[in-house]
């Protein structure tokens, strides 16, 4: 190939980068601009709900209560929506560094704890057995990762139930794996898991909002730093174990 | 009796604006509004409130520009500002408290119930 083609393939893939962004900025325009209606109608619900502007019979309360579930449902899509947005696939810039996994773990756990607690569910967290200091990827986009695998887990989990999360490392791999009991997810989904947009029909006719974009997240990242992502079922529990190498490969 | 407390909200949503106002005036705050960042600056200039709440994507002038403009203002010392906004990135939160933002709600995770908490909070401080 010479000089003058590679110039060219040069421009063209700065060209698409361009135009990737200008589809992210658009998009996070729309998301923004549609969170201040939803905001009045969360409002609204609220406080029709805790009765300031007079009272209301149980049956109508029933159904505010539904109409402000399912604006904060929209709200939640929206949210995930503007995440994968901000890191979709056409951030390209991974920048790797050594960095505290066990702290960046812990710290998530902490996060999803009302929630858990909320619902009566209980977080195991089985530490390495000793300290892993070597792991190096960008923070940022691990953490994307794992608090996608953190999240679904709380979300998909049933109520009175326990989440079993573990870290290890494994010769110069590190592993994490997160088993939840809740929604099951058929054998013949699994591979369909990691696809942009798809929601596995036990999951869409649940409660949960999704937007199918997590796990495809979750996938694309895995993938950049030459790691594997994998689901087992067995029963009404399911596991996922993502290891990647503790160093980037070149 | 205590005086009531001032708050001038600045906000460009119409129906916002209102919600907010009846759940404030409900629990005894004395409020005030401007619909764009110029009007509220003038609203700022006319009578310092005790509070101001702020909304960050305004018309004319933007929150953050508001809160540069009365960062270094004496006048201002004392008056506590509470930016409630829609936008919640890290680097948005950073630039709101580099700014003299004394605490920070995202308006569509937060209900009004908790503006209300976390105005009473920020007196309290």
């Amino acid at each position: 190939m010479d000089k003058a083609e590679i110039s060219k393939i040069q421009q063209h893939i700065q060209e698409l980068e361009e135009s990737e962004k200008n589809k992210a900025e658009f998009l996070s325009m729309i998301a923004h601009q549609l969170k201040t209606p939803l905001s009045g109608i969360k409002w609204t619900f609220k406080m029709l709900l805790d009765g300031d502007l007079g009272s209301f019979s149980a049956e109508q309360k029933n159904i505010l209560t539904q109409g402000y579930k399912s604006n904060e449902r929209m709200i939640m899509i929206l949210e995930e929506m503007i995440q994968a947005n901000e890191n979709g696939a056409w951030d390209f810039i991974y920048q790797d560094e050594l960095f505290d996994i066990e702290e960046m773990i812990e710290s998530l756990i902490t996060q999803f704890l009302n929630e858990a607690r909320s619902r009566h569910i209980h977080i195991v967290y089985n530490r390495p057995s000793s300290p892993i200091t070597t792991y190096q990827a960008d923070p940022k986009k691990m953490e994307i990762v794992f608090e996608n695998l953190v999240s679904n887990a709380v979300k998909y989990a049933c109520k009175d139930s326990e989440i079993t999360i573990q870290l290890w490392q494994e010769h110069d791999m590190l592993y994490f794996s997160i088993e939840n009991t809740g929604i099951p997810i058929d054998d013949s989904d699994i591979e369909n898991l990691y696809t942009q947009f798809y929601r596995s029909p036990h999951a869409k006719d649940s409660d949960v909002a999704g937007t199918g974009l997590g796990l495809f997240t979750v996938k694309k990242i895995t993938d950049h730093y030459g790691g594997t992502i994998a689901c087992e079922n067995n029963n009404d529990a399911t596991k996922f174990t993502l290891s990647v190498p503790l160093t980037p490969r070149a | 009796m205590d005086t009531p407390q001032t708050i001038l909200i600045i906000e460009d949503d119409d129906f916002l604006r209102s919600l907010a106002v009846t759940k404030l005036q409900k629990e005894g705050f004395n409020v005030t509004t401007a619909a764009d960042g110029e009007l509220g600056m003038t609203a700022l200039q006319e009578n310092k409130p005790d509070i101001l709440l702020l909304d960050m994507m305004l018309p004319k002038v933007d929150g953050f520009e508001i809160l540069a403009n009365i960062q270094n203002d004496p006048n201002y010392a004392s008056m506590k500002k509470i930016v409630f906004s829609n936008l919640g990135s890290e680097e948005d939160i950073r630039r709101g408290s580099e700014l003299g933002a004394e605490n920070f709600l995202i308006k569509s995770r937060s209900t009004l119930d908790e503006l209300v908490q976390k105005i009473k909070d920020t007196l309290n401080t």
